[in-house]
């Protein structure tokens, strides 16, 4: 883990509010694990803003992020050249298991994932969203390995239906699941796992303030207590969490 | 003895920079970043007799300026803190100052009795969290309680006793004559400021624990006439702690009477700023060729004690 100046390589806007941010930073980059994220200073903001590596070539790594209040605005202003304080990789990423993968992102929780498929022999990663417009996993020339789905409550672009639904559809004995998605998909996820006996881990977001754990600012609720996203996540097994 | 030691009464610091008890766990994650034999001194997490789990989440919200709080006093407990956190911590070779606090007053005496043989620099008594029911801020907006819990701290802990206190008072002073009558070392001055944020999109307190205590450069100002006002009414030395960020805060704080520094909340927007604020420091000093033991206290008109 270290802290360091990243120069931004490329800033592009992937739909109307997503927009990907490519950094150079290449011990990061050599070192990130799939699920692991970094803390990324915003000039003029107290707080950094923690993004998971959505890819990681070639010296660079790649964030993608959500446009959701100032901080994400500011970032979304930086142009090729500037410098960014980068502070990662932190945290605990995606352990793959033995099985078929079966990777589930509900809006932007898929740039939690898409590292993780990249890894991956071979994998199905869904993207969820309410409509095609705001889907934007086309864009990131995933390997071919990578089976890329998609699902959306209008049914305009794949599965008409939300993850849940699709999960529950296209779940099979002997496949293990990674997600990342808002809490009520992972809710629905959780029970569905539970139900059918097939084992997951979920990557979870939190208001952050060190990053490192040192300030126990991104509090969770598990099944035995409370847990730091930053520090023993932001990747918990599905049934650890409580997500109620 | 260098341009940089910073001179406590009860210790010497190599510089007069430490963090901010709660922003630093016990340093284990920031000894992965720096050395932690570059600072003054390391101020731990709170300890309370039994462990806490702390407040449900936000825990945190971004301010102007800087930032809310209500973390809730989450440690491992006495157990945790003498099995685990200490000996680690007491392997880095920096003085180490535990925080302390607890719910009743016989949660801090048990606390510093257990501490009290220990191999550290002295007990930070945490007379000022805003952020839990019991305890904490309760004691330090009452003169008599500070009073009462310092002298029973006293009797059974020889260790120098920092008594860090809330700015959540009307006079500053009444607290700060309390502590030293108590028995208190020094003074770490302030604790952070009660505050809420509410989020608009669904219309509840964004915090969990609903109010929070607000820290970073925007309470600096509010810190430093609390160092400036207690400077005048004690003789113990003070800790200031509150919105520091840059060289010049320290600075400022130093000339206002603080004989040492705390950095809390500024240390997450640049986790290396600890060690960067004791490189500039010592450079200013040599440029100024000056010291920090001659500016403490240089603001007052006839230096530290007098208006």
């Amino acid at each position: 883990m270290i802290e360091v100046s990243a120069a931004v390589l490329t800033n592009e806007p992937l739909t109307e509010d997503i927009y990907k941010l490519k950094l150079q930073t290449p011990v990061i980059a050599a070192g990130v694990q799939a699920g692991q994220f970094v803390h990324l200073e915003v000039p003029g903001f107290s707080l950094r803003r923690p993004f998971t590596v959505a890819d990681a070539e070639n010296g660079a790594i790649t964030l993608i992020i959500r446009r959701q209040g100032r901080g994400t605005e500011a970032l979304e202003q930086t142009k090729a050249g500037d410098a960014i304080q980068v502070l990662g990789p932190l945290g605990n990423g995606f352990r793959p298991m033995p099985g078929r993968t079966l990777l589930l992102g509900g809006g932007i929780g898929a740039a939690a994932l898409t590292l993780l498929a990249r890894r991956l022999d071979r994998c199905t990663l869904v993207m969820g969203g309410r409509s095609a417009a705001e889907l934007w996993l086309d864009d990131l020339d995933l390997p071919a390995t990578v089976d890329i789905q998609y699902a959306t409550d209008d049914g305009s672009r794949g599965f008409a239906g939300n993850l849940v639904q699709y999960a529950k559809e296209y779940l099979t004995p002997g496949m293990w699941v990674a997600a990342c998605g808002p809490q009520p998909m992972l809710a629905g996820l959780q029970s569905l796992l539970l139900q059918q006996d097939i084992p997951g881990q979920f990557a979870l977001e939190a208001r952050m303030a060190c990053g490192l754990g040192a300030c126990m600012g991104c509090t969770c609720k598990t099944k035995s207590g409370h847990a730091l996203v930053c520090k023993d996540g932001p990747v918990f097994a599905a049934e650890e969490v409580a997500l109620t | 003895m260098s341009r940089t030691t910073a001179d406590l009464g009860f210790a010497q610091l190599k510089n007069p920079l430490m963090p901010a008890s709660g922003c630093f766990g016990w340093g284990r994650e920031f000894s992965q970043l720096f050395d932690l034999k570059t600072l003054g001194a390391v101020v731990t997490k709170a300890v309370t007799p039994e462990p806490r789990a702390g407040n449900p989440g936000p825990r945190v919200a971004e301010t102007p300026a800087g930032m809310l709080n209500a973390i809730g006093l989450q440690n491992s407990g006495l157990t945790g803190a003498l099995t685990e956190e200490l000996p680690w911590l007491q392997k880095q070779e920096v003085p180490i100052l535990v925080n302390v606090a607890g719910r009743t007053e016989d949660d801090y005496v048990k606390v510093a009795e257990a501490l009290a043989h220990h191999d550290i620099l002295g007990l930070e008594l945490n007379l000022s969290c805003p952020n839990v029911k019991e305890g904490g801020i309760t004691f330090g907006t009452d003169a008599n309680n500070v009073y009462r819990l310092v002298s029973r701290v006293r009797e059974v802990c020889p260790l120098p006793l920092v008594v860090k206190l809330t700015p959540n008072i009307t006079d500053i002073t009444e607290p700060a004559l309390a502590a030293e009558a108590g028995g208190a070392s020094a003074l770490t001055l302030i604790n952070t400021l009660r505050g809420m944020a509410i989020d608009i999109r669904t219309r509840r307190p964004l915090l969990g624990n609903v109010t929070g205590g607000l820290s970073g450069p925007a309470i600096k100002p509010v810190a430093l006439c609390l160092v400036w006002q207690a400077v005048k009414a004690v003789s113990i030395p003070i800790i200031g702690c509150g919105g520091i960020a840059r060289v010049e805060d320290v600075l400022e704080f130093l000339l206002a009477g603080a004989s040492a520094v705390q950095v809390g909340s500024a240390a997450f927007t640049d986790p290396l700023l600890l060690p960067r604020l004791a490189a500039e420091l010592e450079k200013w000093l040599e440029q100024e060729n000056t010291s920090v033991r001659e500016l403490v206290g240089a603001a007052h008109p006839q230096g530290g004690n007098h208006d």
